[in-house]
């Protein structure tokens, strides 16, 4: 009965493996689909970016209009944070003024205030500085903790926003056919930008035969009126020459290259087709 | 105990052939993206010897009308 039960379970769980994973590959063919292109990527990532930005080097969030709810909750857990610290510095003002009002020593009053001071400026490398910009953001805080950073120039690292980071795409297989994808369709869309530059070359080897036959034309009648040396004579022959040649080996160049257009183009459409 | 050892042979068995089909296949991608990168490079390089033979031409044709 045991062994049958056993059975029977495993057997539900392979089942129910089995049928997950192919959710999840028609789910992977959905997002295939549906994946955003790289640029869309980029754009996320300068978003990103724009967000880390937005967070000056003293730790002060500047909250953006029109943003998505996930930035905001970030924005908002920074300030939570920082109306945190304020509240802590607040208290431990009030209890290191309890302390020096309770004590009339002025060397032991010193070191309360210099004790109160280091606490005060550990609490804000640990929770972010505060300034007078965040007390208006995060309600009357009336503290003053004598360390003026105004004009100073922050030096510490910026705080990083909590909570992990955002995958784009759950799969990286997805993700890399999509980017094949992509590859695939900017290769093709530069190969036809291509193929109409030849065109243009190919309209500029026809004006160069035009030009090499009018000038080939003035030379003979240059040379029936007599009015030519012969050194100018062959000096005008070999530039024709030359020219003539040039224009060959660009035709030549524009025939390779068409052809080497044709297999680039059935090698990408081979890729296409592989999807 | 003998059919739960044999069954989690089959599900290691299958869970290999799974992740080796996966890797397969992205090796396949990134062999696919490297060869595209490869096309398109090589478009590059045929267009710019295009160009450079078609500035030199232009340079001799008006050296040409010039005579």
């Amino acid at each position: 009965m045991k062994k049958h039960t056993l059975t029977f379970a495993l057997t539900c769980f392979f089942a129910l493996a089995l049928f997950s994973a192919q959710a999840q590959d028609k789910k992977g063919g959905k997002l295939l689909k549906d994946a955003p292109t790289s640029k869309e990527v980029k754009d996320k990532a300068n978003d990103a970016k724009d967000d880390a930005n937005t967070m000056t080097s003293s730790g002060k969030v500047i909250p953006k209009q029109g943003k998505p709810i996930e930035k905001m909750k970030d924005q908002k857990d920074v300030i939570k944070d920082q109306q945190n610290t304020n509240e802590e510095m607040e208290k431990l003002r009030m209890e290191y003024a309890e302390k020096l009002r309770n004590t009339k020593d002025p060397k032991e009053q010193a070191k309360l205030k210099a004790e109160m001071e280091a606490r005060m400026k550990a609490l804000q490398n640990s929770g972010g500085s505060v300034n007078s910009d965040d007390k208006s953001d995060t309600g009357p805080v009336t503290m003053d903790n004598g360390n003026s950073d105004e004009g100073k120039v922050d030096t510490k690292p910026m705080e990083k926003p909590k909570g992990k980071p955002k995958k784009e795409n759950p799969s990286s297989d997805v993700s890399l056919k999509d980017q094949k994808n992509e590859k695939v369709a900017d290769a093709k869309a530069k190969l036809n930008s291509k193929r109409a530059n030849l065109d243009n070359t190919r309209m500029m080897i026809e004006k160069a035969n035009a030009k090499l036959a009018d000038a080939k034309a003035r030379l003979e009648a240059d040379k029936a009126a007599g009015t030519l040396s012969e050194e100018q004579i062959k000096g005008r022959e070999s530039k024709i020459s030359a020219t003539e040649a040039k224009v060959k080996r660009l035709e030549a160049t524009l025939q390779n290259a068409e052809k080497q257009y044709d297999e680039k183009e059935s090698t990408l459409s081979t890729f296409t087709k592989e999807n | 105990m003998k059919l739960l050892t044999q069954l989690f042979i089959l599900a290691l068995l299958v869970t290999t052939v799974a992740c080796r089909d996966t890797q397969k296949e992205e090796a396949e991608l990134n062999a696919t993206i490297e060869q595209v990168d490869a096309i398109d490079a090589q478009l590059d390089t045929i267009s710019s010897d295009i160009e450079a033979k078609t500035e030199d031409l232009q340079q001799t044709l008006e050296e040409l009308d010039s005579l």
